[in-house]
């Protein structure tokens, strides 16, 4: 599946459009960075509700796909131009993580 | 590992640097003088349980010492009732003696001769115990991963393959630094297991030093032969209980920084779990060295 795939199949906001040929193979659903960082592998779809630009540095150190903010939260303005920078694609859900994760699974990815 | 290669080790780790005489030594000292007798400075070394009492004049200069050997020869001779003048070996002797056997009792004086302490090889052996509360080393191979730190030194000193500045104000670009090796470690074709291991490990650490050190620190790291070595130091203000700020969970960070997704105690532990060998090296007050080895063959 590719990111594209993604931000269709949730028909939600996107805030960044960044590679939306990028692979998504897998998924994780965690706020703490540091667990993001340890276990997430490449290729996920990272349902978050963190929104500072330390995110995006964590996107790219594990090389996240595409990052999905939930509960109706929006980025800030840096993380927004980092985002960009990278070319990483974001999305606005409002539902919760909980949420976002079952419709992400739903879709295939494990 | 010789023992010349210890000291070098020693030397490196700067693990006993701030050594001195002061710091190891008893204050609590026992002293006699010149005219006591012999068996008072038995029955002093029986109740006190130590083996040697150093001998002083009336202003408290060092005149010399008397050790329990000393002793059991007065007592052979019949000559308890005797002044210690009489038995206690000079400074010159003594001093001879150390050389010659290496370990014993060393009076500490000061320039004017005044005795101000006393180090037994036991204070010693306690000083190194304590330093060594600051010293993490995740391997069982210890002393072969103090080894290669030591022998790693002079090519980070002189030749990183990769350095960066960590310059971190906040935490905005915290990261800046890891990603930047992890890009490097790219340009030179390394798997992308040992580039992932090495890069998490860096962040964590680079994201110690913007949250505990104030964001002030370098990172380096030397990548050859399919071997990559990090290290990430700082300028403290150190760990002071390195034991516990190995545990999952366990963490100092502020409410402000937790809310951030940070802090959640698991940087120490992601490093030691991606790490083939680490050494963190700090204390209370002190700069905090961690190194990292990671091998190519785990992969």
């Amino acid at each position: 599946m590719t990111v594209q795939g993604i931000v269709e199949a949730l028909g939600v906001d996107v805030a960044v459009e960044g590679d939306l040929l990028r692979t998504v193979t897998s998924g994780y659903t965690c706020d703490l960075l540091s667990e993001v960082i340890a276990k997430a592998v490449p290729g996920s779809a990272w349902a978050t509700i963190q929104t500072h630009v330390n995110i995006i540095a964590v996107a790219a150190m594990v090389g996240i796909s595409i990052v999905i903010v939930c509960e109706g939260r929006t980025c800030e303005s840096d993380a927004i131009e980092h985002a960009v920078k990278e070319r990483l694609t974001i999305l606005y859900s409002k539902d919760s993580a909980f949420v976002v994760s079952g419709k992400l699974y739903a879709l295939g990815l494990r | 590992m010789s023992l010349e290669q210890s000291a070098e080790a020693l030397r490196y780790l700067g693990l006993f640097s701030n050594f001195d005489a002061s710091s190891v030594m008893s204050t609590a000292v026992y002293a006699l003088h010149p005219e006591d007798r012999v068996a008072a400075a038995r029955t002093l070394m029986r109740e006190k349980s130590i083996s040697g009492v150093p001998i002083v004049d009336a202003d408290f200069r060092l005149v010399g010492l008397i050790s329990v050997s000393k002793i059991i020869e007065a007592l052979a001779d019949g000559r308890l009732a005797d002044s210690v003048d009489s038995v206690h070996d000079s400074l010159e002797t003594m001093l001879a003696c150390f050389q010659r056997f290496k370990f014993g009792r060393f009076p500490v004086i000061e320039e004017d001769g005044k005795l101000i302490g006393m180090i037994a090889d036991t204070d010693v052996l306690s000083a190194i115990v304590r330093s060594f509360y600051s010293v993490y080393v995740h391997d069982q191979r210890r002393m072969m991963t103090i080894g290669s730190f030591s022998a790693l030194s002079e090519k980070f000193e002189n030749s990183a393959d990769f350095v960066y500045d960590i310059r971190c104000e906040g935490l905005e670009n915290a990261g800046e630094g890891s990603a930047g090796l992890k890009a490097f470690l790219q340009s030179k074709g390394f798997s992308e297991s040992i580039i992932r291991r090495a890069s998490v490990c860096a962040y964590e650490a680079e994201i110690n030093v913007c949250i505990h050190a104030g964001g002030r620190g370098s990172l380096r790291a030397i990548a050859r032969n399919g071997e990559i070595i990090v290290r990430v130091e700082d300028e403290g203000p150190g760990i002071e209980n390195i034991d516990l700020a190995m545990k999952e969970g366990w963490s100092t960070a502020t409410d402000a920084i937790r809310e951030k997704g940070f802090g959640a105690g698991m940087g120490l532990p992601n490093i030691r779990r991606f790490s083939d060998h680490l050494v963190i090296i700090s204390g209370k007050g002190k700069p905090t060295k961690v190194e990292m080895i990671f091998l190519a063959d785990k992969d």
